[in-house]
Order: C-alpha cells, then sequence, then structure tokens
C-alpha cells in the first residue's frame, strides 16, 4: 500500500490550559485521535457539536497545531514543516468551509478570485488565465460568461459554495477537507452540492475529508466513517458497517435521530426508535 | 373535517418594499388550521414561508410593508383588523404563541430561566403558583430537572434546552395553536429529534394546534398531518401529508422531494435494535 496522504498520530487539542493561579482544567476538544486518509478515499468524520470534529480538520489543514501528538503529509510531519514544505502541502490539501459566504473575500469579483490562486500557484500565465477560470466555472456548473465577473453578495449561497469548491480545485489538490460543507444551503442545493462533490471526487481521483453531523449525507459520499464523540473516536470503519452493523450506543442514537423524508416509515419507526434513544452526558 | 378552522388566511398579501422595489413576499395564499391538526409550510429560503407566518401571527415590521391585504382569521376574529390590545390578550391567554428558530436571541441574557418564565406567568398571582407552574411547564417539554434549570442563565443551558425552555414559555398562556418557525434548525440531529417528539407529544396530549414553518421535509414527515408547499410567495401544493409524498402533484413538489430523497435515505439504516 502506498503512503496516506495525511496520517494523524496521537493528536491532541485541549483549550483553555491552566487558569491564572494553575487551577482549572485543560478541556481536551480532541483527545489522542489516530486516523489516515488514503489516495482517492472519502472520509467522512461524524459528531454533533463539541465533538472536536471542526477543530479535527483545523489541525488536519495546518491552521492550527496539535497540542501533542503529531499529523503527517506523505510521511513528513507538519511539525518540521519548512516554508517550502507548506507550499507544496497548500497545493494539495485545499479546504472548503461551511459558510461560503464568509470564506469569498466580499470586494473581489470571481474571477479575480480565481485568478489569486492561479497565480500564486503558478498554475496559469497572462495568457492562459482567461480559459483557466472559465475551465473552473465550468467544471463546478457555472456559466463562465454568466459569472466571472460577479460579486459573491451577487450569487446565491449555493452559487457561493460553488465558487468555493472552484477555487480549492483551482490547485487540482489531491485532497480536499470539507468542514460541513452543506450545512448551510437550502435542501434542493445541498442535493445538488452533493452530486458535484461526488462528480469532482470520481472523475479526478480526488481525496475527501467530509466533517458532518448529517448521515445522510454522510451515508451517500464516503467511503469510511469516524464517529466523534468528546474529542474521542467512538466508532470506525467502511461507512456500510459503521452504518449498517452500528457497535457502540451512540452511534445507534445517531442513527435513530436521523429523520426520513417517508412519513410511513417515520410514523412506523417511532416506537422502535423511542426505545433505542440512549440518554448521553451533554457535549462541551 | 367538519371542524371550524382555529386559523384560517384568505388570499393573503405581503408585498414588502426593499431599497425601492416591491418584493411580493407573500403573493395571495389561502391556509386553514383546525383545531389540534399539525399544519407544516414548507419551502426554500426566500419562499415566503416565514414572512406568512410572521403575516398571521402579526409580527410583521410596519416600516417595510408596501400591501397587507387578505384576511388572517382566529377563530371568528379577523386577526389583521384587531386591536393591539385584543392581540395582546390572544397572545396572553388561550390563543396564539410562537417559537422561533434562534432560542439564544429570544431570551433575555442577564435574566435566570424562573425569572423569564415568570414573565410569561403574569396572570398567576402568587409566587408559589409561579413556581409551580413553570415547574410543570418545564416538566412538560421533557426538561426534569426543574429546580436547577429555573436557577440558570440562558448561556448556561445547551441549545436544545434554550429551545425547549423557550417552547415551555410558549405553553404557558395555555395557547390553542404553536406557530414555530424553524424550530429546530439550529440544533444538532438527536437533540433535533428530542424537540421534534415533545412538539409531538404537545400535539397529541394537549390537542395544541400547530403551525410548523421549516425547510425540512423530514420533519414534516415527522410531525405534520397538513402540508403547504410555497415557492415564490404562493403556495404551489396543499395536501395532506401522505399524499403529498407519495403521490406529489406539483413538479416543484416532486423537485423538492427528490432532493430530501437524495439526502434522507427513506430506506432505515441499520436495525433499529
Amino acid at each position: 500500500m502506498s503512503i496516506p496522504i495525511l496520517t494523524a498520530r496521537g493528536v491532541v487539542k485541549s483549550f483553555g490550559s491552566k487558569g491564572w493561579f494553575g487551577a482549572g482544567d485543560a478541556k481536551r476538544a480532541v483527545d489522542t485521535i489516530d486516523l489516515d486518509v488514503n489516495e482517492g478515499e472519502t472520509l467522512a468524520i461524524v459528531g454533533e457539536s463539541g465533538s472536536g470534529k471542526s477543530t479535527l480538520a483545523r489541525m488536519l489543514l495546518g491552521l492550527s497545531k496539535p497540542t501533542s501528538g503529531d499529523v503527517s503529509y506523505c510521511g513528513q510531519p507538519m511539525g518540521g514543516f519548512a516554508a517550502p514544505d507548506w507550499a507544496a502541502f497548500r497545493k494539495s490539501v485545499q479546504p472548503i468551509f461551511q459558510d461560503p459566504a464568509s470564506s469569498l473575500n466580499p470586494r473581489m469579483r470571481v474571477d479575480t478570485t480565481l485568478a489569486n490562486v492561479l497565480r500564486r500557484h503558478r498554475l496559469a500565465t497572462r495568457a492562459t488565465l482567461d480559459t483557466a477560470i472559465a475551465e473552473l466555472l465550468h467544471s463546478v456548473g457555472l456559466d463562465p460568461v454568466q459569472f466571472h465577473d460577479r460579486y459573491p453578495h451577487q450569487l446565491s449561497g449555493g452559487q457561493q459554495q460553488r465558487i468555493a469548491i472552484a477555487r480549492a480545485m483551482a490547485v487540482r489538490p489531491k485532497l480536499i477537507i470539507a468542514d460541513e460543507p452543506l450545512s448551510s444551503l437550502d435542501m434542493s442545493v445541498q442535493a445538488q452540492i452533493l452530486d458535484l462533490l461526488v462528480n469532482l471526487k470520481t472523475s479526478r481521483n480526488l481525496g475527501l475529508v467530509l466533517i458532518s453531523h448529517d448521515l445522510n449525507v454522510v451515508d451517500a459520499i464516503s467511503d469510511r466513517i469516524i464517529v466523534m464523540y468528546l474529542g474521542k473516536v467512538i466508532e470506525a470503519g467502511p461507512t456500510k458497517q459503521v452504518l449498517g452493523h452500528p457497535q457502540s450506543d451512540y452511534t445507534r442514537s445517531l442513527l435513530a435521530a436521523k429523520l426520513v423524508a417517508d412519513p410511513h416509515i417515520a410514523r412506523q419507526r417511532r416506537l422502535a426508535i423511542e426505545a433505542t434513544m440512549v440518554k448521553h452526558p451533554e457535549p462541551i | 373535517m367538519a371542524d371550524a378552522p382555529l386559523l384560517s388566511a384568505r388570499n393573503v398579501k405581503v408585498h414588502l418594499r426593499v431599497h425601492g422595489r416591491i418584493v411580493k413576499a407573500v403573493d395571495g395564499v389561502d391556509l386553514d388550521v383546525l383545531p389540534g391538526q399539525c399544519v407544516g409550510i414548507v419551502g426554500e429560503s426566500g419562499s415566503g414561508k416565514s414572512t406568512l407566518g410572521r403575516a398571521m401571527t402579526r409580527l410583521l415590521p410596519n416600516v417595510e410593508i408596501a400591501e397587507l391585504s387578505g384576511s388572517v382569521r382566529f377563530g371568528t376574529e379577523d386577526v389583521l383588523a384587531m386591536s393591539p390590545d385584543r392581540m395582546r390578550a390572544l397572545r396572553r391567554h388561550r390563543g396564539l404563541s410562537m417559537v422561533f428558530q434562534d432560542p439564544l436571541s429570544y431570551l433575555n441574557p442577564t435574566l435566570r430561566v424562573d425569572r423569564q418564565m415568570a414573565e410569561a406567568l403574569r396572570h398567576l398571582l402568587d409566587r408559589r403558583a409561579v413556581q409551580d407552574k413553570s415547574a410543570e411547564l418545564l416538566l412538560q417539554v421533557g426538561l426534569s430537572d426543574t429546580a436547577r434549570i429555573l436557577r440558570l442563565y440562558p448561556h448556561e443551558l445547551s441549545g436544545g434546552m434554550r429551545q425547549r425552555v423557550l417552547i415551555a414559555m410558549a405553553l404557558a398562556p395555555d395557547p390553542q395553536i404553536l406557530v414555530a418557525d424553524e424550530p429546530t434548525t439550529a440544533l444538532d440531529a438527536t437533540v433535533q429529534y428530542q424537540v421534534i417528539q415533545t412538539l409531538r407529544r404537545l400535539n397529541k396530549e394537549r390537542n395544541l394546534a400547530m403551525l410548523i414553518i421549516t425547510h425540512d421535509l423530514g420533519m414534516v414527515a415527522e410531525l405534520c398531518d397538513q402540508v403547504y408547499v410555497m415557492n415564490g410567495g404562493k403556495v404551489v401544493e396543499a395536501a395532506d401529508v401522505f399524499t403529498l409524498f407519495d403521490a406529489p402533484k406539483h413538479e416543484y413538489t416532486a423537485s423538492l422531494l427528490a432532493a430530501a430523497r437524495r439526502l434522507h435515505q427513506t430506506k432505515a439504516l441499520g436495525e433499529p435494535v
């Protein structure tokens, strides 16, 4: 087997360490996590708010440093990265965030946003820039003629998220880390963006780390799942196995709370579900 | 269906003035909620569902309205023509209560839960009665540790607890109908499920009529009896929940359902053990 793109070993992130007088406990938002992301694979990290999934994503992206443990990119620990290593890392691992409106520069037109990325990574010259931008917009399902000169506020939420995806795809990354990419969108738009991600992933052998609290999305797209609760991994394995035969009570209660878009099933399942709902302490 | 509707809208239009242009947010909507019935309004952002909900509860800000016409009836009374005093009376006693999406912004951050609940229970005269009733209401929404919760500030509650405290406060005037605008959107899946079950129990046990405004067809499938689908300020389809899901008549409903099924698989994952 080849080396995984990203590896996390014993990763811990604690917040609010010592108080002023040495009192107070550090909260471990992420508590000793190991994971591998292989090429072309979709790994879903599932959990409710406070489970530490977004904190983990930030560490995988190199946006914050683990308190202890290490994240490695292609076998090389991020702790020892020099500037050129970061450049190479940024070129192959790209983020997509939850709220596209706040992750796009409001004063920058769509084409400028994309041009900046292409120029920064020397992926286009002045001559090829326009074609490259048009291709990118096309690949996320937007008409270049219509959309290249828009500002973010002139776009709908789904269109903004498409631009954010185009920006991430501009560097032809090996891996995209998407933190709740669908949850700020309308349901019909969610379905479209989900299809777009599935499409990009299969056509370009793109790896994807999908952070989500929505088991429906995870079920539709991921190969493997990690279920997090209070900073720890509760359950991990292939999607079919984890969702089909959940081993932990927590995963079962997550599955039980999943809404079903069918009134017949919703009503039939209700009694069975009520018996399985398990009480858990409140997340942090 | 012999019952007369508890809350009904006839040809309701709400046209708003936005940056000098007229936006027809709600454009001629008819809607009925029968006593004890749970009715859903589904639509995407911008469909006018929240504006309709606010028009029916007289909570629209006056400044930006270009046109407000049609009739909204609560029982036999015309809600849109009601005097402010009468409207207040309707909210305070056996009338109409509302719950909104973001619970934190509807709670006063500087007051403990007990003080805020007491405000909703001003009709009770002595303190003892207020305390007892507060605890009873919290129990009804599934918060059992009442003595502790009453002493907490809003920031000390979790999202699901806040929403349930607000539902408890909405129940204080013993309403006949509860209007809930995206009551679970800000909540985690398991908490969302608990809040939905709380609403369902109140609907069944107290025979409390409900108007649920949501974009989530999963929630509608779980909770509602009758559904109105809105798009572009108009109701494109109205049907009972089973008919709507089994045989949608309108193209837009069908596309919403297709999107929901892509996201909410209709088969049950895993065995409910």
